[in-house]
């Protein structure tokens, strides 16, 4: 089930918002429950929600505002912003909203968009449980890289955490086969959510945090390609 | 009379690069220095007569003081340089040949006033040189194609055959046959300058004839999106004007469920036009703008979320060109498309690359060719990387382009 919340007062774009919202995923065969927000200063919003349609020109408040503050308690739901004008989209890009919707939202868009923001949903959910490693659910999204390092295989994490197991990377390898993650060199394995560029010679890629990971002759055009497949998914 | 003819030699030097090149510093000390180096550099080499080693070093002491003293790219500074060693390298023994040729060396006794005649007809010839070439070289300035430097090659075979022979010694003492070929030479050279002199200037009409006729059609297209704004907005003012006769006919007769349905019906028009015209990029506002009748003439919506409108890493002419030839390529595949037409444009930011996708309408994997070809172009033509794919549940086709932020890394 798929909870999701409208942050919409204008009455006529939110039936039509609705109404894909429906459609969509009716046709996917996915159950949701849609919840449509009236009260900014309630603090029911911390609740969990996977999806939230935020129109950034709310009638009393300003949708930038209440989606900062949103954020700083739910951090891992996807934010949708909805506007009337582009220029007010891009403030989206402060509060890390996943997508933007220029109203009058074409349904035919609106369906292209959701497939990638559903992919990025399901792939937000996926991970492992193994209580050797962590106590709690590891997540795939929280994963940087693997580095496999003196028979020892490397889990370094988006907030600085490394974990060592003594699983070879080709274990990891078939774990996490389908999900984000491409070999760049015989020691590394890389979530391609987390590239940011190559270098110029093509001997290197950059990841998020600032790191340079070796990208090897061997892997190198299967790891642009899964990498822009990857971009054609997510974008 | 030998240092009058360096100081004659080197002021003439002074005089002809400084028509063509750029003093470091323009001071008169700064040139004063110049010439007083210049000279002494000469005299020392001069001062017991010169062997082809003793003229190959001034030569090079010279250009190396000609490279420090001036200011232009180091090709025109050789260029200009051998072209003094040419007029001087000709000059002189042309004027000896003249001299002898006349007979004037019998009628005039002192070797003295002999000396002067050659000294000053050879600076004569110096000057009427260096304003041919100045003449030529203002008149083919503008468009210095590469063919212009082959002008040089018989020049510089001139040049190379006078460091070998071309003292008084060898050219007009003995049998004079290495004078018969340096004679000979002349006029072929000259010939040869002005074939090629001509055929540099009819280039440079072509290329001026292919520029007005670009201006032409820069005008004429102009024209046509003039045209279109107005025709666009004509249509836009006009439909306008029937919808408020329309709400004002609903007001007066009080059918106020109606007249929601055809404000809403205006304001979404209205926005989806603002929108279509609208975008964060100016080069894509440029474009989209110039593309709008043609937009609306096939019913193609579209919408843009460009999160950094600027796209520093590419200069203007580059974003106009990469939006030009995605948008056109996005209306000829929307064409064929039967169902809801759109264009979605939109750039993201990652911190070593700046990713721009384009999607638009097709239900058919044939056009994924043609669309490659048209990305591999730009690729070529902004140094970016794309990648092009078609999703045939949404029966659209993906473009994305990876291009570097950083200089050196993309």
């Amino acid at each position: 089930m798929i909870k999701i919340l409208i942050c919409e007062d204008d009455l006529k774009d939110r039936k039509i918002l609705i109404e894909y919202l429906q459609s969509y995923f009716k046709k996917n065969k996915i159950d949701i429950e849609i919840n449509i927000l009236n009260n900014y200063e309630s603090s029911d919003y911390y609740e969990e929600y996977d999806f939230i349609f935020l129109d950034i020109q709310l009638e009393n408040t300003n949708g930038i505002d209440f989606a900062r503050r949103f954020r700083e308690k739910n951090r891992d739901s996807i934010i949708v912003i909805t506007s009337n004008y582009q220029k007010y989209l891009i403030e989206g890009y402060t509060i890390e909203a996943q997508r933007y919707f220029l109203k009058p939202i074409e349904k035919e868009i609106f369906e292209e968009e959701m497939d990638k923001l559903l992919f990025r949903y399901k792939d937000r959910l996926s991970g492992f449980y193994d209580e050797k490693l962590s106590r709690k659910r590891i997540y795939y999204k929280d994963i940087l890289y693997i580095e496999f390092l003196d028979r020892h295989s490397v889990l370094n994490f988006t907030n600085g955490n490394k974990i060592h197991t003594k699983c070879t990377l080709k274990y990891w390898m078939e774990k996490m086969e389908g999900y984000t993650f491409c070999q760049s060199y015989k020691s590394f394995y890389v979530n391609l959510d987390y590239v940011t560029g190559f270098s110029k010679d093509w001997k290197d890629i950059f990841i998020s945090n600032g790191e340079k990971n070796p990208l090897s002759k061997k892997y190198k055009k299967e790891f642009t390609n899964e990498y822009f497949i990857h971009l054609h998914k997510s974008l | 009379m030998i240092y009058v003819a360096t100081i004659l030699n080197i002021i003439f030097l002074i005089y002809f690069l400084c028509k063509y090149l750029s003093l470091r510093n323009n001071d008169k000390w700064f040139i004063c220095l110049t010439f007083f180096v210049s000279c002494f550099i000469v005299l020392i080499f001069n001062q017991n007569g010169l062997n082809p080693l003793n003229k190959l070093l001034m030569f090079f002491l010279l250009y190396i003081e000609v490279l420090i003293v001036f200011y232009d790219d180091w090709k025109k500074k050789t260029l200009f340089f051998l072209l003094y060693y040419l007029i001087i390298g000709i000059g002189e023994p042309l004027s000896v040949f003249l001299i002898q040729n006349f007979r004037i060396d019998q009628w005039i006794e002192n070797p003295l006033i002999l000396m002067l005649m050659i000294i000053t007809l050879s600076q004569v010839i110096y000057y009427t040189s260096a304003a041919v070439i100045n003449y030529a070289y203002k008149s083919i300035e503008s468009n210095l194609s590469k063919r212009f430097y082959f002008l040089f090659i018989p020049l510089l075979i001139v040049l190379v055959f006078l460091f070998y022979f071309g003292d008084y010694n060898t050219l007009f003492i003995g049998d004079h046959i290495l004078l018969n070929i340096f004679l000979f030479c002349l006029p072929v050279i000259f010939l040869i300058c002005l074939i090629q002199y001509y055929v540099i200037k009819v280039s440079n009409l072509k290329k001026n004839l292919e520029i007005s006729k670009l201006n032409q059609e820069l005008l004429e297209s102009r024209y046509q999106y003039l045209l279109n704004q107005y025709n666009t907005n004509f249509n836009f003012l006009h439909d306008l004007l029937k919808t408020c006769t329309n709400l004002t006919v609903l007001i007066n007769n009080k059918k106020y469920k109606e007249l929601e349905e055809e404000i809403y019906i205006l304001s979404d028009e209205t926005y989806k036009k603002f929108n279509t015209i609208y975008s964060n990029s100016l080069s894509l506002s440029i474009v989209l703008n110039e593309k709008q009748q043609e937009l609306t003439e096939n019913d193609i919506y579209v919408t843009t979320t460009l999160l950094d409108g600027d796209l520093k890493c590419l200069s203007s002419n580059q974003q106009v060109y990469l939006f030009n030839e995605m948008i056109s390529a996005a209306i000829n595949s929307c064409k064929n498309f039967n169902h809801r037409r759109y264009i979605i444009v939109k750039s993201f930011m990652k911190e070593k690359s700046m990713i721009i996708q384009f999607i638009f309408s097709n239900d058919s994997i044939e056009i994924l060719s043609k669309v490659k070809t048209i990305t591999d172009e730009i690729d070529k033509r902004i140094s970016s990387i794309s990648n092009v794919k078609f999703d045939e549940s949404n029966q659209t086709i993906e473009v994305i382009f990876s291009l570097n932020n950083a200089s050196n890394e993309f």
